[in-house]
């Protein structure tokens, strides 16, 4: 009787165990958008040997940009690696720091091929202009920041997949 | 022998069973915001200080449901809301609602307050303006926001939230001739399945904050009264939901206005006053007011004397036990805005964050309790004298921009014996 009692308690653990596993496998290979991820940085450039991109704004630039068209902006691609980079592609994005009613400028250049070592300025021109309203005003919704901080994010990324992110956040 | 070994390893078993359904720990490694102990970076307001949420947006007016799981927050004028450690937020209402205010109710809906004109926000020589109340339905998350809204209730003052969910809010009455004074009547929200409950005896004056006491019995009020020269006062006034019938516990001195809603502790009514109006004042430099009390029994308010003489206080919460009262303020003209917690018990002060350079907001609504009473959320951002670079991408930023912070408020230093 006890074998019985033995054999039907490990046939259950045996398949909650079968079951457990599933149930993880299946919580490992979800869509991680669907529950609120919190968002990961970029994954981190190899360390040492390999190809590394390394991208700054010069802040000296920065602080001469004002809100309005026509803004020179630089940013200073490098290849850190000890390999050779064929091409370098660079995103900028201007964007307001109002989430209710978002503006968002992009611009896209791309840097030719950069020796280990070398680095290079790529000038940008950007448009900070304010998003108007039909009536001529800044457009600023109803108890949103009247004066958003403007975010600069600039992204490099070579076609084998190395990546660096920097971003600028200007004070109004 | 046998059983405890069966049970034993069933248990081994079924752990990971109940983990892999989410019921036992939080959410996967990666999909939560990590406590502030193993977080890469301090926020810049000291040890053990959590964001709670991150990107751009101007956030505020941060609540945390009854249950204590959600946390929402107006973002930019519309509310916002997420699981607490969860990193992204969903949209409760379009983007162009002009939300000031979101309180929970008991269904998990949520009762908002739009935004009250800058013009008449409520000083000694203008009524508080009228806002709207809406109530959203708690399945309304939807990925654009657009809201189905269940009811709405106009000319709405001010709105305290009930400890347990819901809200009370305190509606202008249009008085029937011109010469009569205002008055206010106070409305309960528990869910949005239930119809709002009115409290038919009137308070003289006009409602302009509101706060419920921790046991829920009572609404405590800043009422400015018309003094009849088109001037006003204001009082303090308390009004019993038992009983249906408002008393004045204090009132004030002419010239002096009460910040925000009056909060009803076990060391009697406690609250923000000071000269009207320091226009200069914002969130960074937050305008002279001090903390008073009105003992129980006492008609008269005092100056809170454990915070220090010359300490500046700009908004008050008091915990949900009724034992403590967060404190956000200045220690003096020189010092930085930090939260406080005072004790009421003891009268101590202890300071919860150390502010290196962040704004801290200072009004009054951004400022919450969770309801275990073990942390207070506010609201704050990296103050930026030039641009500033970073090397990640804005969505994952928190100090660049104003997000909310989980600060711990258990065994705290006492001021004075921290040396800060």
């Amino acid at each position: 009787m006890k074998g019985v009692a033995l054999w039907a308690l490990g046939a259950i653990a045996a398949f909650l165990a079968t079951a457990g596993a599933f149930l993880l496998l299946a919580n490992l290979l979800g869509n991680p958008a669907a529950s609120d991820p919190i968002p990961q940085a970029d994954p981190p450039q190899a360390q040492g040997s390999g190809p590394t991109l390394l991208l700054d704004f010069p802040e000296d630039r920065l602080e001469e940009l004002e809100k309005r068209p026509g803004q020179r902006l630089a940013l200073d691609v490098e290849n850190g690696g000890d390999e050779e980079l064929p091409s370098v592609d660079l995103t900028l994005d201007a964007t307001s720091g109002n989430t209710a009613r978002p503006r968002k400028r992009s611009y896209r250049e791309t840097v030719g091929r950069l020796a280990p070592g070398e680095s290079t300025t790529v000038e940008v021109e950007i448009d900070l202009s304010p998003q108007m309203s039909a009536e001529g005003r800044e457009a600023n919704p109803a108890g949103a920041d009247p004066q958003p901080r403007e975010v600069l994010e600039a992204r490099a990324t070579t076609p084998e997949g190395v990546s660096a992110v920097k971003t600028a956040v200007l004070a109004p | 022998m046998l059983p405890a070994a069966v049970f034993a390893s069933l248990a081994l078993v079924l752990t990971p069973v109940f983990a892999g359904c989410g019921l036992i720990g939080g959410a996967r490694e990666g999909e939560t915001i990590p406590p502030a102990s193993v977080a890469a970076t301090d926020p810049g307001l000291g040890p053990g200080v959590r964001p709670l949420s991150f990107g751009p947006g101007d956030k505020g007016s941060p609540r945390v449901s009854p249950s204590g799981e959600k946390v929402a927050f107006v973002l930019d004028g519309y509310v916002a809301e997420k699981p607490l450690y969860a990193q992204t937020s969903l949209p409760r209402t379009a983007s162009d609602f002009g939300a000031g205010d979101a309180e929970w109710l008991t269904d998990e809906g949520m009762a908002i307050l739009t935004r009250q004109d800058e013009a008449g926000a409520g000083d000694a020589s203008t009524p508080p303006a009228p806002s709207s109340l809406f109530d959203v339905r708690p399945d309304n998350s939807s990925s654009d926001g657009s809201s189905d809204v269940a009811r709405s209730i106009e000319k709405v003052t001010a709105v305290g939230a009930v400890p347990d969910g819901g809200a009370v809010a305190a509606v202008a009455v249009a008085p029937e001739s011109p010469g009569e004074p205002t008055s206010s009547r106070l409305v309960l929200l528990r869910s949005t399945e239930q119809p709002a409950s009115v409290y038919l005896r009137s308070i003289k004056g006009s409602v302009t904050g509101l706060s419920i006491s921790p046991d829920g019995r009572r609404a405590v009020m800043a009422v400015r009264r018309d003094a009849g020269d088109g001037e006003g006062r204001f009082e303090v006034q308390t009004y019993e939901f038992s009983e249906g019938r408002a008393s004045r516990v204090a009132r004030l001195p002419e010239e002096t206005e009460i910040l925000g809603a009056p909060q009803w502790t076990r060391g009697g009514v406690h609250f923000v006053a000071g000269e009207a109006t320091d226009s200069a004042a914002d969130d960074r430099n937050p305008a002279d007011y001090d903390l008073y009390r009105v003992p129980a029994g006492s008609g008269t308010p005092e100056q809170v004397r454990g915070i220090g003489e010359d300490f500046m206080a700009a908004s008050i919460k008091v915990s949900p036990g009724g034992q403590r009262l967060a404190v956000v303020g200045r220690r003096n003209l020189g010092s930085p805005t930090n939260l406080y917690v005072l004790d009421l018990a003891s009268d101590t002060l202890e300071a919860a964050t150390a502010n290196e350079n962040m704004e801290v907001k200072t009004n009054p609504l951004d400022l919450a309790w969770s309801p275990d009473g073990n942390h207070v959320i506010l609201v704050a951002r990296g103050a930026l004298s030039g641009p500033e670079v970073y090397d990640a991408p804005a969505r994952t930023l928190s100090s660049a921009f104003y997000n909310l912070y989980e600060v711990p408020v258990t065994d705290l230093p006492v001021e004075g014996e921290s040396g800060s």
